[in-house]
């Protein structure tokens, strides 16, 4: 087994008095997805947060490659999230002015690619996930499925070591979100990629290679097997 | 149902009272500034009523004389009331608490403090009289008004003399000092006020109606979800009427309150020669509490039409599918009105009050028509802009112009309306020429021809040796078809208003004037006019800079959560200020740039160009162009602390 791409080791944060991770330790390896549920409030996105260098931990580092990366400046995590990581929501992250194209061909350009050169690749990723000829649309004029589909090729366009993915197939019907869960597994693991979902779902938790499970701030491996329930 | 509009407001989270404040806040302003404007006229008329016993209707067999003149000391322009009691029934004047005896000179309290230390030879002498007292405020267009009123025998020469001068009142008998004309510079001005009041309404009034848009956007997705459950149009429309009402009415009455809290210092403005009675900001008191009633009710129809959009198709404003594109229409509305004042403007001459009334109309309902034609317009650039963008924050600001162009508009109607204002007024001539000081001073005074060689050689017996005095014939400057005869003074400047004292005394009709004394009341009209402007300017540039703070801050709210999931992929807030900015500043220059030239190309017919010849013209621009700008760089910057908390917002549960 490779080294792992991304660590984290005994992250704690808490919100007021509120504790959100108690003390965590995660790693993931390129090509390997890991879903982690828990219930509502056990610290889940705060994990996500964390790992993606959005929020700082009280204690703990976080390593992208053997790198510390929970100490650098905002302005470095921020250019690490646009270029090394990518980002999957349940719903909302594509502007709703901008067709479709824009809207993947936008990172590129937040790295300084002109939208000329940006459109290229966007137009490829689109095509790949079976968006042709629905590049000109916007958000608004998408399906549910068509636009989280958009939202996928833009988190894939820069071709990033680690996809985080919060609910990402939330707002969808189950057969539209196994769609989406399936055409994302298999391109992260065509690019040799890292996954970590955010999920309530234990159907797409089944489908991932790891589960992991949080409550009230805690890492409950013991009962994966549960989890695949 | 008010309690369900009140408990939704106020459980709303800090966002949405955020968002009504904004609206009351902005409605306040609304309100304190059309009270302003309507109060300001009222103010001219209050103003004008006291001047009236001045110029009383002639009464055969009246009880008193009455005759006026223009006295000028310096700079200053003086006015004159000469009377001379018939018998006991004569009446005390306002201002006065007795009728003046003969030898009594009362004077306004700005001319007593203008004559400190003035020796009696160089102004009271011209009298022949001491001062009695102080004329009342009652008799007083304004604390700042030189007036004299002086008591003299009826068969003094001053009340048996004609005035040549039209604005002077001749001797005449009167039985009192009601039903009388009001000061003809109210003439100039009160139609002026009604100019400024449509300059500064109608920029305002879009104001306070873009403020209703401002709730009610931010309730579009949470009325469309009440649309979703069942709730019927009526019940939706109803219930962001009353959130929003309820706003406008909390604004109203503060703004209201504001307005009279600060009419002291309104006051302030100088205008005429001298700031007003604040009780003259109050004389329209009676139409506070309609404007108070509009203010709402406006607001409320803007809101109305905002909300049709979610009441027609509450899945469409909760999915947001592409909107329509503005059509063409808007400017051909605009072009319609322009033609029409173009052509009005031409068609006849000035001084038809009908004419002068429709005129106005059209030039309310241009500026009305150009904050409809902004969005087409807005939309236009960012088409543009669209197809050119390289880098991400161009391509940002042009789709967020292609979306939503009213609401890209919002963020700089007031600045463009503003600058099609500026424009305008940029146009009107208010430089004012330099009082030129000479070594010697002539002094002409127009005397009856029939007594023109007595008079002359009785001034300068008066004078003995003061002046150099001789007799004209000149064309009559009211008929020019008349001679009329004038005695002049040659002196060294030094002694001009003691030469001055002499002949006033000594002449008795109109009182003796340098070339140059003619043109203090049209400095003064100018320099009012000057004070008007800069006061429409204000308004317009204050209404301009809180539209655009308050749209600048709107807009963040609106958008808050894809900020903040930009923010999570990584996009730096540079690229998103830097978006933000394009998205008012591009439009900015352009639309801005086209109000105020077509503002100056729509009134350069009517009003003529000289303003831009002298510097006032070419400085109202500058300013314009700079304090534009500044406002709305300077609303970006305020809401980029709100963005930057917007962004960083990863609480669990946002909003």
């Amino acid at each position: 087994m490779s080294a792992p791409m991304l660590t984290a080791h005994a992250l704690r944060k808490h919100y007021g008095t509120a504790v959100a991770l108690g003390g965590v330790d995660f790693a993931v390896t390129g090509g390997e997805s890991v879903a982690v549920t828990g219930p509502s409030g056990s610290g889940k996105s705060t994990l996500l947060h964390c790992l993606a260098g959005v929020i700082r931990p009280d204690e703990g580092e976080v390593r992208l490659f053997g790198e510390r990366i929970d100490s650098l400046s905002e302005r470095e995590r921020s250019s690490l999230r646009r270029t090394r990581f990518a980002f999957l929501f349940q719903f909302g992250q594509l502007l709703p002015e901008l067709p479709a194209e824009e809207n993947v061909a936008l990172p590129l350009m937040l790295g300084g690619t002109p939208r000329r050169k940006a459109l290229g690749p966007a137009r490829e990723r689109l095509a790949q996930l079976g968006l042709a000829g629905k590049e000109d649309r916007r958000p608004g004029e998408l399906s549910g499925g068509e636009a989280q589909r958009v939202a996928l090729a833009r988190a894939l366009v820069v071709n990033p070591a680690v996809v985080f993915a919060d609910e990402p197939t939330g707002a969808l019907d189950r057969a539209t979100g196994d769609q989406v869960m399936g055409v994302l597994l298999q391109t992260v693991a065509e690019l040799g990629a890292a996954l970590v979902v955010v999920t309530h779902d234990p159907l797409i938790a089944a489908r991932c290679t790891r589960t992991i499970e949080i409550r009230d701030g805690l890492l409950h491996t013991g009962e994966m097997t549960e989890a695949r329930r | 149902m008010t309690a369900l509009a009140w408990r939704l407001t106020r459980l709303g989270g800090r966002r949405a009272l955020l968002s009504t404040g904004l609206t009351a806040f902005a409605v306040a302003a609304t309100a304190l500034l059309l009270q302003f404007v309507v109060a300001c006229n009222f103010a001219f008329v209050e103003r004008a009523d006291r001047t009236e016993w001045r110029e009383p209707p002639a009464a055969e067999g009246g009880s008193a004389i009455l005759a006026s003149a223009i006295d000028y000391y310096g700079d200053d322009q003086i006015t004159r009331i000469d009377l001379a009691r018939l018998d006991d029934d004569a009446p005390a004047p306002p201002g006065l608490d007795a009728f003046p005896a003969p030898g009594e000179v009362w004077v306004s309290p700005a001319l007593a403090e203008l004559l400190e230390g003035v020796p009696d030879e160089d102004f009271l002498a011209r009298y022949d009289g001491a001062i009695a007292g102080t004329v009342g405020a009652e008799a007083l267009a304004h604390e700042g008004e030189l007036l004299a009123v002086v008591g003299r025998e009826a068969d003094d020469p001053a009340m048996t003399t004609e005035r040549s001068d039209g604005d002077m009142v001749s001797p005449r008998t009167i039985d009192g000092f009601s039903g009388g004309e009001a000061s003809m510079v109210y003439g100039v001005y009160r139609p002026a006020a009604i100019v400024a009041t449509v300059l500064m309404a109608v920029p305002v009034a879009v104001f306070g109606a873009a403020a209703a848009r401002l709730t009610v956007a931010r309730r579009d997705e949470r009325l469309a979800a009440l649309r979703l459950i069942g709730a019927t149009p009526a019940q939706v429309v109803r219930l962001t009427l009353i959130e929003t009402v309820l706003a406008a009415v909390a604004g109203t009455i503060a703004g209201t309150l504001l307005w009279m809290a600060s009419t002291p210092l309104f006051a302030r403005i100088p205008i005429d020669g001298g700031p007003w009675y604040v009780a003259d900001l109050w004389g329209g008191a009676a139409w506070m509490p309609v404007v108070a009633a509009a203010v709402p009710l406006m607001v409320a129809v803007s809101a109305v039409v905002g909300l049709r959009g979610v009441v027609i198709s509450p899945l469409g404003v909760a999915r947001r599918v592409r909107r329509k594109g503005l059509g063409a229409i808007r400017l051909a509305v605009f072009a319609a009105v322009a033609v029409a004042f173009l052509t009005l403007s031409q068609l006849l001459g000035s001084g038809d009050m009908i004419f002068t009334a429709v005129l106005l109309v059209l030039f309310g309902a241009m500026i009305a028509a150009l904050n409809l034609t902004g969005p087409w317009a807005v939309q236009q650039i960012g088409k543009i802009l669209a197809g050119t963008a390289r880098g991400p924050a161009r391509m940002l600001a042009a789709r967020r112009l292609l979306d939503d162009p009213k609401a890209a508009w919002r963020g700089v109607a007031g600045v463009a309306l503003a600058g099609f204002i500026a424009g305008s007024i940029a146009l009107v001539p208010m430089g004012q020429p330099e009082l030129e000081t000479t070594a010697t001073e002539t002094l002409s005074a127009v005397v009856d021809s029939g007594h023109a060689e007595e008079l002359a050689s009785r001034a300068e017996a008066a004078l003995d040796g003061l002046a150099e005095v001789e007799l004209h014939e000149r064309t009559d400057r009211f008929d020019e078809s008349e001679t009329v005869a004038v005695v002049t003074a040659t002196t060294p400047t030094g002694e001009l208003e003691h030469v001055r004292s002499i002949l006033t005394a000594t002449l008795a009709g109109d009182p003796p004037q340098r070339a140059t004394d003619q043109t203090i009341l049209s400095n003064q009209i100018m320099a009012s006019v000057r004070v008007g402007a800069i006061v429409v300017l204000a308004v317009v540039f204050a209404t301009a800079a809180l539209s655009a703070g308050i749209s600048s801050i709107g807009s963040v709210l609106d958008r808050r959560k894809t900020y903040r999931l930009l923010h999570l992929s990584g996009t730096p807030q540079r690229v998103l200020d830097a978006a933000r900015r394009q998205e008012t500043l591009l439009p900015l220059a352009v639309i801005g740039g086209a109000s105020v030239l077509a503002g100056m190309a729509l009134n350069a017919p009517l009003i003529g160009s000289q303003g831009l010849q002298d510097a006032s013209g070419a400085l109202i621009l500058g300013v314009t162009l700079a304090i534009g700008t500044a406002a709305v760089i300077g609303a970006g910057a305020l809401s980029r602390p709100l963005l930057r908390a917007t962004m960083n917002d990863v609480s669990p549960r946002p909003d």
